[in-house]
């Protein structure tokens, strides 16, 4: 069987082919000839099978939109989110700041550690209010740890996702996570102009746990599939905000009762959307 | 079919709001009628099929769009500090 040559000139007659293309395309041998297979329309390979495989979406940036942030650039130990390029929205005793205390192990890196204390305080970070469903598949995933569950005298309230909040009220509109004292369970929640349809999904949370909460909206926005680690629950397709409203992608921690400080700690944000049609169009 | 169960909503807020008692704050989905009618501890005062529910709530939006405004400002001024009250009152007043 041949091999491929990749080197260019360098000996075997691919001459004008190289493996470095400029946008990502890949070269097969078939038979004895060299082919190229075009990224194609989509900005991936397609898969022989006709599925759309989650790795072969290759880095066009016309056609994806793709933000994954590990809290692992900032400045020092117990840098602000701001160092990172977020937008830090805290208010009454709320604090951002990288952590180091609950970074265990050799693949855990960087943290961020949401920290509330007085009531109403909030400590948000977020990206600019400018992100919108319904332009493409859209995957979101955070994984996050509370580190002490909420009970009569304190008690906080997270969103991470699609949120529109920026403080520590619920969401107006979105598509998020949410973790109050209305339950012991993480609820899925689509909001659209303040109706939320709201599912209390997987076991009671257990405080100091790692969980990985995320979800995937479809092209057009019809549906929302919730997945908590990694496992799909669900759809839901009620109170999705409408393609047209800006959200941001975001933690939200904020506290909702009691005096003593509760924590949220943020391993990763990821978003990941891949664009139904040119991003210029 | 899948249905949507409306959880009762606090009727003072409602009120305070200009919205209907019953207008759906808060819903959940559910596989069958007998499932819908468990939902929120049975503390509910509406079930509809999806696709009606989707249908009407953008009518819905539409015609109680000023009450909804308010309602997002009296939850934010709800979870406001004393001080934080009297400033964005303050605020109110004397800049807008």
């Amino acid at each position: 069987m041949p091999s491929a040559n990749w080197s260019g000139s360098g000996g075997g007659g691919a001459v004008a082919d190289s493996v470095l293309t400029t946008r990502g395309d890949l070269l097969t041998r078939d038979s004895s000839a060299l082919s190229r297979i075009a990224i194609g329309s989509k900005g991936y390979l397609p898969h022989s099978s006709g599925s759309d495989l989650e790795y072969q979406r290759l880095l066009d940036p016309t056609k994806r939109l793709m933000i994954f942030e590990d809290w692992i650039e900032g400045g020092a130990a117990g840098a602000s989110v701001s160092s990172y390029n977020w937008n830090a929205a805290v208010g009454t005793a709320g604090v951002l700041s990288a952590s180091t205390t609950t970074v265990t192990g050799v693949r855990n890196l960087g943290i961020m550690r949401h920290s509330v204390s007085t009531d109403t305080g909030f400590a948000n970070a977020s990206t600019l209010t400018v992100l919108k469903i319904g332009g493409g598949r859209i995957f979101f995933e955070a994984c996050i740890q509370i580190d002490t569950l909420n009970d009569g005298t304190n008690s906080a309230r997270m969103q991470v996702g699609l949120n529109s909040t920026t403080t520590a009220a619920q969401n107006a509109n979105g598509v998020y996570w949410m973790y109050d004292s209305a339950n012991t369970k993480f609820q899925f929640c689509t909001t659209a102009s303040s109706s939320t349809t709201a599912t209390a999904l997987g076991s009671d949370v257990v405080a100091d746990a790692w969980y990985r909460l995320g979800f995937e909206i479809n092209d057009d926005a019809t549906s929302v599939t919730p997945y908590i680690n990694g496992v799909a629950q669900t759809a839901q397709t009620t109170n999705i905000p409408a393609t047209s409203t800006l959200l941001h992608l975001s933690a939200c921690w904020g506290k909702t009762a009691g005096s003593g400080t509760l924590l949220l700690y943020n391993d990763y944000i990821f978003y990941d959307q891949l664009f139904s049609g040119n991003r210029h169009t | 079919m899948k249905y949507v169960a409306v959880k009762k909503n606090d009727p003072k807020l409602m009120k305070k709001c200009g919205l209907p008692e019953n207008y759906p704050l808060t819903v959940s989905e559910h596989f069958s009628l007998e499932e819908a009618t468990r939902a929120f501890n049975g503390e509910i005062c509406a079930i509809e099929p999806v696709e009606k529910y989707n249908r009407v709530m953008s009518d819905l939006r539409k015609q109680h769009e000023k009450s909804l405004v308010k309602l997002e400002r009296v939850k934010r001024i709800s979870q406001m500090s004393l001080l934080g009250r009297i400033a964005y009152w303050l605020k109110e007043l004397f800049f807008k």
